[in-house]
Formats: C-alpha cells, sequence, structure tokens
C-alpha cells in the first residue's frame, strides 16, 4: 500500500524527482486523487506556506515545493479528466506586475501557490497596462485580480490600475489584490480602493481566500 | 582630510523623479551618448542645489563629470539578453531562461569585441579626449544575479536538483564578472561608483540583489565561494545586498578582503556591525517606500534609529536611495537634517 504521507513529504521537501513515482503508486493502489490534492499536497503547501513566513525558508524552497506539488498534479490530471471530474477550482486569479515594472519573480511565487491551492490562475506577465488587465479579468472570469508592483514608481499605475477595473463593468464582482515591495496596506487600501493587500506569497492566498469567503 | 563631523547621509532619486520633475530622461541615450550623459549630470547637480542646497545637496556650479555608466545590464547584454531601456527607469535585462545544457556552452566572451561594451571602450576614448579624463565604471552585476538573468528561475531548482551544474555555472558567471572588473578598473581606477555613491569608490563593490531571495545556508553552499572568488580577484571588496541582511550577515563575515557592506532597510543594523567587525564599512538604507509615504516625523525616528545602531559611526553611513516622484521633499530635508544634528561624530 502506498505511502501517502510520503507524497505530503515529497512536496513538503521538493523532492520533485520523487513524487510522479509516489503519486502514480498511490493511484495504482486506488487512492481517491482529490484526496491526494487536498488532504496531502494542499496540506503540505499550507506547512510550506507556514514556514516561509516565519523566513525558515526562503524562495528557492517554496518555489521547489509548490513546483513539486504541480508535477504530482501533472499525474493526477489525466485521470481526473478520464473520470469526467476536474481538479476543483476554488476560484480564477488573473495576476500581473504593473505597467512600468518588470519584476517577476515574486508574481511567480504568488502564482505557484496559489495554484498549489487550488486557484485556477492566468499569470499575464510583468509591465501590464490597466486596460491589459480589465480585459484579461473579462474575458476570463476572475475572480480576483491580483497586481505586483516591487517600485514605487509603480504607485501612480497601481492606482490607475485599481481604479480602471473600479469603474468598469467589473466593478462589485471582481475583487483586486495588490502587493510587492512597494505596496503598503494603506496604499492599496486606502488610497487606491483595492479590496485587499498582501504582504508576500503566502499571505496573497489567505488575503484571496478570505475575500473570496473560502477561510 | 578632515574627519567628518557626522554621518553622511546619501540622497538618490529614482529617474521617474528626475523625468518628472525636470523632464530629465535616462532611455537609451543616457547610456550610448555621453555628451548627454555629461548634461545630464550638469542638470542635475543643478537642480539639486536649487531645490536642497539648504539641507548641503548639488552644486552651485558643477563642473562637466565625463561618466561612464551602464546600470546594471553590461554583462547579461552582452550574453543576448534583451535590454529593457525607459526614459523613467533603470535599464532592465530580461532573463534568457537558458536549458542547463545551453548555459553549459557558453563561453567567455572577448569583452574587448563584444557589444555594448566595445561602444562603452569608444565612449571612454572620447571622454578622455573631450575631458583629458573618465569617471564613473560599469556595474559588472552580482554573481546570482548574472546566473538569474541567464538561466532565469530555473537556477533555483538546479541548486536542489542539479547542484554540481549550479556550481560550475556560478564559477562561469565570477569568471565573465572578473574579467570585466579587469577590464574597467585599469582605466577608471573605481569599481564601486556604478553600484553605490555610499562607499569608497576605488573598491570593488558587487550588487548582490538577489540574495535576499535565499537562506544563510543557500549562500553560505552557493553564493559564498563565488563572492570569495570575486573578492580574492578584486580587492578591497565590498558588497551592496538589496532587504534584510539578516539571514546572511554572518556568511557575509567570511567573505576575504571584505571593507563595506550596504544592507537594505528591515536589517538588525547593530547585529549586521557587530557580525562584520567595526573595520568593515557600513551604509544603512531607509526604505524608499517610507520616505515617499511616511510623514518627516517618521523620517527623523528612522534615521535616529538607524544611527542609534549604528556605532562605531566614524565609517557608518545611511543613505536614501530610490526615492520616486512624489516624494516630499519635506521627507528629503528631514532625513538630511537628522544625520547632519543627531549623527555627529564624537
Amino acid at each position: 500500500m502506498a505511502d501517502l504521507n510520503a507524497i505530503k513529504e515529497a512536496v513538503n521537501k521538493g523532492k520533485r524527482k520523487d513524487i510522479t513515482g509516489l503519486v502514480q503508486t498511490a493511484l495504482d493502489d486506488g487512492a481517491d486523487p482529490q484526496v491526494l490534492i487536498n488532504e496531502y499536497m494542499i496540506d503540505a503547501m499550507k506547512e510550506v506556506g507556514a514556514r516561509f513566513e516565519a523566513k525558515k525558508i526562503f524562495v528557492p524552497e517554496m518555489m521547489m515545493a509548490a513546483r513539486t506539488m504541480q508535477t504530482g498534479l501533472d499525474v493526477i490530471k489525466p485521470l481526473l479528466e478520464a473520470q469526467g471530474s476536474q481538479k476543483e477550482v476554488v476560484g480564477t486569479v488573473v495576476i500581473g506586475t504593473v505597467f512600468g515594472d518588470l519584476h517577476d519573480i515574486g508574481k511567480n511565487l504568488v502564482v505557484l501557490m496559489l495554484e498549489s491551492s487550488g486557484f485556477a490562475v492566468h499569470n499575464i506577465g510583468e509591465n501590464v497596462p490597466p486596460e491589459t488587465f480589465v480585459e484579461k479579468a473579462r474575458e476570463l472570469g476572475a475572480d480576483v485580480v491580483g497586481l505586483s508592483s516591487l517600485l514605487t514608481t509603480g504607485d501612480p499605475h497601481v492606482k490607475a490600475t485599481v481604479a480602471a477595473i473600479k469603474e468598469s463593468d467589473l466593478a462589485g464582482k471582481v475583487k483586486v489584490v495588490c502587493g510587492g515591495a512597494a505596496v503598503t496596506p494603506k496604499f492599496a487600501v486606502e488610497t487606491c480602493g483595492a479590496d485587499g493587500h498582501a504582504t508576500d506569497a503566502v499571505d496573497a492566498v489567505k488575503t484571496i481566500q478570505k475575500l473570496m469567503g473560502l477561510n | 582630510m578632515a574627519a567628518k563631523e557626522h554621518i553622511p547621509l546619501g540622497v538618490g532619486f529614482y529617474p521617474d523623479w528626475w523625468k518628472a520633475n525636470y523632464g530629465i530622461t535616462f532611455g537609451r541615450d543616457y547610456y550610448y551618448d555621453p555628451d548627454y550623459r555629461v548634461e545630464v549630470g550638469l542638470k542635475q547637480q543643478k537642480a539639486l542645489y536649487e531645490r536642497f542646497g539648504d539641507v548641503g545637496l548639488g552644486q552651485a556650479d558643477p563642473a562637466p563629470k565625463p561618466l561612464i555608466s551602464f546600470g546594471m545590464v553590461m554583462l547579461p547584454a552582452i550574453f543576448g539578453c534583451e535590454i529593457v531601456y525607459e526614459e523613467a527607469a533603470l535599464p532592465w535585462a530580461m532573463p534568457m531562461n537558458l536549458s542547463a545544457e545551453e548555459c553549459d556552452k557558453l563561453t567567455k566572451p572577448d569583452l574587448t569585441k563584444a557589444e555594448p561594451m566595445v561602444t562603452v571602450l569608444k565612449q571612454i576614448d572620447y571622454l578622455k579626449d573631450k575631458y583629458g579624463k573618465v569617471v564613473g565604471d560599469i556595474n559588472t552585476t552580482g554573481v546570482q544575479n548574472l546566473a538569474l538573468k541567464l538561466r532565469g528561475e530555473e537556477l533555483y531548482m538546479d541548486y536542489f536538483e542539479d547542484p554540481e551544474f549550479a556550481h560550475r555555472f556560478l564559477k562561469f558567471c565570477t569568471e565573465c564578472i572578473i574579467d570585466l572588473w579587469k577590464l574597467v578598473y585599469p582605466i577608471t581606477g573605481t569599481g564601486a561608483v556604478d553600484v553605490t555613491p555610499m562607499c569608497d569608490p576605488t573598491i570593488y563593490c558587487v550588487p548582490n540583489c538577489t540574495v535576499e531571495q535565499i537562506s544563510g545556508d543557500t549562500y553560505e553552499e552557493f553564493g559564498l565561494p563565488y563572492d570569495a572568488m570575486l573578492a580574492e580577484a578584486c580587492h578591497p571588496f565590498g558588497i551592496h545586498h538589496c532587504g534584510s541582511l539578516d539571514p546572511v550577515a554572518e556568511h557575509y563575515a567570511k567573505v576575504p578582503n571584505l571593507v563595506f557592506v550596504e544592507a537594505g532597510f528591515g536589517t538588525d543594523f547593530a547585529r549586521a556591525r557587530q557580525l562584520l567587525g567595526p573595520e568593515v564599512a557600513f551604509n544603512a538604507r531607509i526604505s524608499p517606500v517610507l520616505m515617499k509615504n511616511g510623514t518627516p516625523e517618521e523620517i527623523t525616528a528612522t534615521v535616529k534609529d538607524a544611527i542609534d545602531q549604528g556605532a562605531p559611526l566614524s565609517n557608518y553611513s545611511i543613505d536614501t536611495v530610490g526615492l520616486t516622484d512624489g516624494v516630499p521633499d519635506e521627507n528629503v530635508r528631514a532625513a538630511r537634517k537628522t544625520a547632519m544634528e543627531y549623527g555627529k561624530i564624537s
């Protein structure tokens, strides 16, 4: 019988090379794929997130864990599709770095964490103008738009993007969450009118889950 | 040289501040047209004097400064990264996301024949002919910075899954950086101007902008050997560190020939100084976010706190780099005045 805790441990420790075999063995032994995802992989990522918040681990360890989980999901996905079911999607997030800013690592980490927490995430890249955020959020049916800004030069673009969303037909339907080194909670929420602020990738997941009533 | 009366507090405005306030732009021309760069330097000094002369910034009648500069993109550009130039931002190298095999096939460039270094070397000749000298240098970028630009984020996966490749590639990046320093330093005699104005320009200062993303243990394994290699080849040696120094301060203390460290906000400056030792000059950075959004009272309190942590003050400094459009002038004055009045060196 497969050791399901080994799957959790593999995600936790970022053992990407081990996860495929472990998940396949578990599935061959009859494990429920949704249980594998929800009770082992996502749980592991929660533990990884807690260690990241506590500064016990850093960006590489977190990326490794998230990519390990994605590799595990790649094994499960065909099975779910064959069963006519899909991995449960808890919400849709469109995320990008605001206009004038080309930084990507922090935002990409948020993408990995959200995907690992069951969200469908559309990463629309860097240097994204406000109107593109609106168009993509509309086109992809976003529940939440995430804005990343590392530099204070991005402040006007964060403000303009939040305004563009709030003044569009998406107002009231799509929540906006801002994060990145340059963005303070006061600026995001009070000055720009965003629905939430995230201090890091783990906090982004928590904030979005809270805004969507998921926790 | 007279002893300093108070600790220095540097002020550095980001290109968007210059564009918004004075129409000065930092697009491709700034790096490719040496006359434009000299003209910008003069305008900057005059503008700072008119605006902040009361707190000692700028010069009323500056002399032309025949400066060379290439942002932090010289080596990425030589290897083929797309460089994005913006009028109101620093140039940015887009990651190439090469495979490990492609990285292994890279060879050390002949810098005297590689663009844009060839252009910069021509600029040096031009400026020397015109002004009789050249100042500034070329930011070499840091080892992990360069590796990330070429390999992309996958480098972080390599640290776990293919550490032999990671070491091989980091060593290659280190050798390229040493080659660049060896080419430029004999010409200019400086190795820090294009990185930070806060240290002795004659030392070599490496910008470790991405080291804040890794743990102390990871730095010990994948950073320290290569910073040590740099420091053995290019010294006296300094480190610019973005963000908090706390996870790596004890590891930086092992770097040979280290004479300067610059640390970002969030650092326990007192602990860092203790770990690095009193002989290592130290620059503490104030958050540009605070400078933009804080009150003058908050700035004063933060600068005072940084000063309180900084002893010995004789080789301690503070700066407020990266100030963007919208930073209140009062905050700049508050920071400068606090250093002058509270940062007295007795």
